[in-house]
């Protein structure tokens, strides 16, 4: 599992990639908080993540809420068929905005 | 039955037979991903379709990781597992000796809680929401027993 972050159009972009699992998911956990620091919005990109756990979800609500107490906002894109119907069953689609792709979570910022 | 954890050798998967496969398994890291192995192989025979695939896999990865977490509170333990044919569904059984599942699971998997920013309570629902049909027992003498369905392909 890995996490990479750039600043593009004052829009933080974290990107996941690999998978998130009982083995990892701390580490996973520590890493986005540690990742969404700061004063930007986020856009936590999941094209590269293969595999999501109830654990893993649980990470993405936690730092969701961190950076809603924080007045920013978090949004999701590129996320694998197979990992959007995660969020969808669990209901976590009303709560946190999804997008196909990057530029469409780019335009969404800039309304 | 072999305890793969003490490098007995991998049970190989009985295609021919209605029971496919037995596992003694330490409740830990490494015997997850012993089982994820099995569970990836058998599905890819009798599930075929990638998505389902993933299904079955995450579906036997968060009951397993339950009986870690809940069942032997992180302090090791044995599940038993037993992948079978029965009808036209293919079913896990996992079984651990714990402290048993929570009574209120045994009435049916709760909904969502209300509260979206709960980090927790998503697992079951996730089985029982992705799986054809899940079934849960408190077991007489100790622990529970899961059994997970998932419909066949072949």
């Amino acid at each position: 599992m890995m996490i990479e972050t750039c600043i593009k159009e004052h829009i933080k972009v974290v990107k996941v990639s690999g998978e998130v699992n009982f083995e990892n998911y701390r580490e996973f956990g520590d890493g986005l908080l540690r990742s969404i620091e700061g004063s930007h919005n986020i856009l936590l990109d999941l094209g590269g993540l293969s595999y999501l756990n109830s654990m893993g979800l649980s990470c993405i609500v936690k730092a969701y809420a961190y950076v809603k107490k924080d007045r920013r906002d978090l949004r999701l894109c590129e996320l694998q068929e197979h990992i959007k119907k995660l969020f969808t069953i669990t209901k976590l689609d009303k709560m946190i905005a999804l997008y196909e792709k990057q530029e469409d979570a780019f335009a969404s910022y800039k309304k | 039955m072999d305890t793969l954890n003490e490098n007995c050798g991998l049970p190989e998967i009985n295609k021919e037979g209605k029971i496919l496969a037995q596992l003694n398994l330490n409740a830990d890291i490494p015997a997850l991903k012993i089982f994820k192995y099995y569970c990836h192989e058998i599905a890819s025979l009798y599930l075929k379709e990638p998505d389902k695939i993933f299904e079955f896999i995450l579906c036997s990865d968060e009951v397993f990781v339950n009986c870690i977490v809940h069942g032997y509170k992180g302090k090791g333990g044995v599940v038993n597992i037993q992948f079978e044919l029965e009808d036209n569904y293919l079913v896990t059984y996992i079984r651990d000796f714990g402290v048993g599942i929570c009574e209120k699971y045994l009435e049916g998997i709760p909904e969502l809680v209300e509260d979206p920013f709960c980090e927790n309570g998503r697992g079951l629902f996730l089985v029982n929401s992705l799986s054809s049909k899940l079934e849960i027992e408190r077991c007489q003498d100790q622990g529970t027993l899961v059994k997970i369905y998932f419909e066949r392909m072949c």
